[in-house]
């Protein structure tokens, strides 16, 4: 969120460019207790409240972030980071329809706001509207064309809607523009599941774990992505994947073997013919219904390295 | 701003709001295999409004009836239940079974694309879902049941 012009007197801007150390280091408690004390110089300040308010959010503080926005938006009513704070707030809340709002009013008072164009494509891309979630994208990505969230966003869109070239052509420019962010490499792993390649998955995962062995959530992925590459499991990972574009998933498969059963004898197809159909129905069906216990037993004898 | 692209695009069916301890609906297919039209018709019914859905009983629930009733008729025209014919054979179960299964997928499939919409919204949340199978339970044995006691008056009213 610094896109916003800083027109603060000097001392503000080292308060401001310390704060926004301490942020740059995961240190948003230290961050916050610097802008607190540089508010008690400059209590007017709407960037100093808002840049506040992020550091509070980034905290979980909630409430105390609610606080800094009013005081930021009593100071501006167009403080960019009050309205992002606003939507990040509206979505954990499940407001959906009201984090829009917000998104919007930050583009309508900054219209080339990438940081705000990925928040509203990732809000699109959370309520199912996928199409207008890759617009967004497209129009970000046109003004800063290597945005490291543009790009790893855009490529898991893609993916999902089962455009792989290009979902590989944004997950290799995400790579090329930034090689040493964890989470450009795990927005890589994610996409690399959606389009079917587990081992570029797990790669993406370890190389992450290399960079950022405590983020959140990764070591889970990275075991998740290592599970779908063991043989024992790497058919249903695949099927799995067909069954998500199919619509009606395995109960159309289900049906199609209810209508095989009962009109392939009815047209005369021989009993030779049939049966190994069926009976590769039924095994396939056993097979989905062991998979995940086969592979946690395969796992017990060859651990995660 | 005037460019189309930053109009808003959401409404109040995108809030996760309105759920009340919502059945997963791709769980109400395993419903439609084994408990067909009826069955299915019900949960999904209730689970409409668990999910917060737009109310649309008045026009599901007498199409759910209408599937259900054509799933009988049309058994009783494939099998023969006068006496003498194949009612005593398990054939008339079998069909019912078969036809009951095909027509309540393909409802349930159909019906249930406003509530695979919605819980997706609910899944963006950190709520589970309410565990479908005692209700599914419940509903499967009642409506076989039911069922059963149809034809047995059906056949009866034959001889």
């Amino acid at each position: 969120m610094e896109s916003q012009p800083e027109r603060q007197i000097n001392s503000m801007g080292q308060i401001i460019s310390k704060a926004k150390h301490f942020m740059a280091s995961d240190r948003a408690d230290m961050a916050s207790d610097t802008l607190r004390q540089g508010l008690t110089h400059h209590p007017e300040s709407a960037y100093m409240h808002g840049l506040l308010a992020i550091t509070l959010l980034n905290q979980n503080l909630d409430d105390e972030c609610r606080e800094a926005v009013a005081e930021a938006l009593r100071c501006d009513p167009n403080e960019l980071n009050s309205h992002f704070c606003l939507s990040r707030l509206a979505i954990k809340e499940g407001r959906h329809t009201e984090a829009e709002k917000h998104l919007l009013d930050g583009l309508r008072f900054d219209p080339e706001n990438v940081v705000f164009m990925v928040e509203y494509a990732r809000l699109l891309s959370l309520t199912n509207n996928d199409k207008k979630a890759d617009d967004v994208l497209a129009r970000a990505l046109a003004i800063e064309p290597n945005h490291e969230g543009a790009l790893g966003l855009r490529s898991a869109i893609k993916a999902d809607r089962a455009h792989f070239a290009s979902a590989d052509e944004h997950r290799t420019k995400a790579l090329e523009a930034n090689p040493d962010s964890a989470m450009v490499h795990i927005r890589v792993g994610a996409s690399s599941l959606k389009s079917g390649r587990p081992f570029r998955a797990r790669r993406h995962f370890r190389e992450a774990m290399m960079i950022d062995p405590n983020f959140p959530g990764l070591e889970e992925a990275y075991q998740e992505s290592d599970r779908f590459c063991r043989w024992t499991y790497l058919p249903m990972f695949y099927w799995t994947l067909v069954l998500e574009r199919i619509p009606g998933r395995q109960f159309t498969f289900y049906l199609a073997f209810l209508v095989a059963a009962k009109g392939l004898p009815a047209m005369g197809v021989p009993d030779m013919v049939v049966a190994p159909i069926l009976i590769g129905y039924l095994g396939f069906c056993v097979y989905t219904w062991i998979a995940n216990p086969l592979t946690n037993l395969w796992l017990k004898w060859r651990p995660l390295r | 701003m005037t460019d189309d692209l930053f109009q808003p695009s959401l409404s109040s069916e995108d809030d996760r709001h309105n759920f009340n301890s919502p059945w997963n609906p791709r769980n109400l297919m395993w419903v439609a295999v084994f408990g067909g039209v009826l069955a299915t018709g019900i949960l999904m019914v209730i689970n409409d409004r668990r999910l917060g859905v737009p109310n649309r009983m008045a026009w599901m629930v007498p199409l759910i009836i209408v599937l259900w009733v054509g799933a009988i008729v049309l058994t009783f025209n494939i099998v023969d239940i006068t006496p003498g014919g194949d009612a005593g054979n398990p054939a008339l179960g079998s069909e019912f079974r078969l036809i009951n299964r095909v027509v309540g997928l393909v409802m349930a499939w159909v019906l249930l694309i406003p509530q695979r919409r919605r819980f997706e919204i609910f899944e963006t949340g950190e709520e589970e879902p309410e565990p479908l199978w005692k209700p599914a339970l419940g509903a499967i044995v009642a409506v076989s049941v039911l069922q059963f006691f149809i034809f047995v008056i059906a056949m009866m009213a034959q001889m």
